[in-house]
């Protein structure tokens, strides 16, 4: 033991020297059994740096089986170890991944991780493939529910009426979508069942908050698998609901009131009064947040027919903002407790679009017929 | 055990069934309406185990408003009925389950149509029909006074006269007879007898 001291000016230097030349088994648990713990750390340490800087994603390893004995050695947390080195084979040249690991390779892996300021991008790009598709206005007043869609120009050879952006998910709701219409098939889909099996338990038919909030739990459960990808569509559900007395809301309306819910790819839920989704949204939003309070005054105290008139104009002078309005770019639809769903014909379309403009329906057409080649995979 | 008897005409038929619900020897309810509308033209009466009955009826009538919603189309009689014998069949196979239906149905290019499943999954379509153990007392008359075309008011007749039958031979009363119609301007009732 005295030979220690003389030996120990040479330790970190040996070290570096040693591991490299000696690169066995042998040699490294000959260096670990006569040092201390510290320089042994300060020898890591070094080492390490040497390493590129591997915090966000994929390392690639070098194929030298010293490291693998020294992690050991040292007892380091294993985590971000591969698999296989956690089990002692070398992993030669194979991809390190970050943040845990699986046999099965990067298939996995989420892709919805958190950004380090808080986004999740697929989230984002979803919504992003939400501005892509045609519009959707949805007002509600006290009576009735108003809902207009843009319709798409369909390729000459298609039929347009298998375009459908107006879903009935039961008897008293009614579902729009924007964006992928594929995505939005499937949601409507199990929107359906769900309501159908909530009847079936029930014997009563489900509220529209609560299919809403199935859906959005649906839209959720995608951008937290592994393996998946978020919807690309934003749902409006308009029905009706029979309220009852609670804590929370003590005075009800006798008779059965509207209610709108907007469910956007990231899976949140909200309820609005008037609504616009797709593209050219935000200039509709605007325009409603703008006119709707006036409607609500016109429409107070009139009977059910005069004020599913007013929303239909409202609705389609709110389109009239973005484009131009005729039966077939604009699809109308009134939702009442009492008949249901009514589409409107498309000579009412014209006349009531008509008379909004003064007999030029032209409003600010500031969009051209740019969509008129179709593809399966665009939004809807 | 319920009743059900049910005759085809040209364009509507007609079903009857018993209203009363019994458990062992009590009657639980007199004046129960069993009967399932499907569709706008199309009455299911079920009869058999009460908990089999209850489920499978809730069951199918959701389970054809899920179609009707997702394809937007109505389903024809002889659809519902090959529907409903293929999930009896699938019931049976699983667990003790004893259920028998009569299905009566309009559609417009086939006009009124009967179909009866009975408790081992066995489909017929038929002129007339009766289930349950009326049967046993129905059916020879039914032989003798059924014509085919018959109007509404000999049917109601042939009814009345099963239900005088019943009463005079079968021990179980079966208080009253709901009769329901189905033809092209949808289903309704009739009355009760």
């Amino acid at each position: 033991h005295n030979v220690l001291p003389m030996k120990r000016a040479l330790f970190p230097w040996v070290l570096l020297f040693l591991g490299s030349e000696l690169g066995g088994p042998a040699g490294s648990s000959y260096l670990w059994r006569h040092q201390s713990s510290s320089l042994l750390r300060e020898a890591f340490v070094s080492r390490r740096q040497a390493e590129p800087a591997d915090k966000f994603g994929l390392v690639e390893s070098t194929p030298c089986e010293d490291n693998l004995e020294l992690y050991k050695a040292t007892n380091r947390e294993l985590s971000d170890c591969s698999w296989l080195a956690r089990r002692g084979i070398p992993n030669k040249g194979a991809t390190r991944l970050r943040g845990g690991s699986s046999q099965y390779g990067t298939y996995n892996t989420p892709i919805t991780f958190f950004s380090n300021n808080g986004h999740i991008a697929q989230i984002e790009y979803a919504l992003e493939a939400v501005k892509k598709g045609l519009t959707v206005v949805a007002i509600k007043g006290e009576h009735v529910i108003c809902i207009g869609v843009e319709r798409r120009a369909v390729a000459k050879l298609q039929d347009p009426t298998t375009v459908r952006k107006l879903h009935q998910v039961d008897a008293h709701i009614v579902a729009a979508t924007a964006g992928v219409a594929a995505d939005a098939r499937v949601l409507i889909d199990q929107a359906r069942v769900e309501s159908l099996t909530y009847r079936l338990q029930y014997e009563d038919c489900p509220s529209v908050e609560y299919v809403a909030r199935y859906v959005g739990d649906v839209m959720l459960q995608y951008t937290m698998t592994r393996g998946t990808r978020p919807f690309g569509t934003s749902v409006v559900m308009a029905g009706f609901d029979q309220l009852s007395k609670t804590r929370l809301r003590p005075e009800v309306k006798p008779y059965p009131v509207p209610r709108l819910f907007l469910v956007d790819p990231s899976g949140c839920m909200v309820e609005w009064k008037a609504v616009s989704i797709g593209r050219s949204a935000k200039t509709i939003n605007e325009y409603l947040e703008r006119n709707y309070p006036a409607s609500r005054q016109l429409v107070e105290g009139k009977d059910v027919q005069t004020e599913e008139r007013i929303l239909c104009e409202l609705v389609m002078a709110s389109m009239m903002e973005v484009m131009k309005v005729r039966h077939t770019s604009v699809e109308i639809a009134t939702l009442t407790a009492a008949r249901g769903v009514r589409l409107l014909l498309d000579e009412e379309v014209d006349l009531m679009a008509e008379g909004i403009d003064g007999g030029l329906a032209e409003g600010n057409a500031t969009r051209t017929d740019e969509d008129s080649d179709w593809h399966p995979a665009r939004a809807d | 055990m319920d009743t059900i008897i049910s005759i085809a005409g040209n364009d509507f038929a007609i079903i009857a069934m018993n209203t009363s619900v019994i458990n062992s020897i009590v009657f639980v309810k007199e004046d129960l309406d069993k009967f399932m509308e499907i569709g706008k033209n199309k009455f299911l009466a079920v009869s058999g185990y009460p908990g089999d009955v209850a489920q499978f009826t809730d069951f199918i009538q959701k389970t054809l408003l899920l179609h009707s919603l997702r394809t937007g189309l109505p389903l024809s009689t002889h659809s519902v009925a090959n529907c409903i014998r293929k999930e009896i069949s699938e019931c049976l196979r699983k667990n003790p389950f004893k259920i028998s239906i009569l299905l009566i149905g309009f559609d417009k290019g086939v006009g009124s149509s009967l179909y009866s499943v009975d408790n081992l999954g066995a489909l017929q379509r038929m002129e007339y029909c009766v289930q349950g153990y009326a049967a046993f007392f129905l059916f020879s008359f039914l032989d003798r006074r059924y014509k085919p075309k018959m109007k509404i008011e000999d049917i109601l007749d042939i009814i009345i006269q099963s239900k005088t039958i019943l009463k005079n031979r079968f021990i179980i009363n079966q208080i009253n007879f709901l009769i329901k119609i189905v033809d092209s301007k949808g289903c309704r009732n009739i009355g009760i007898i």
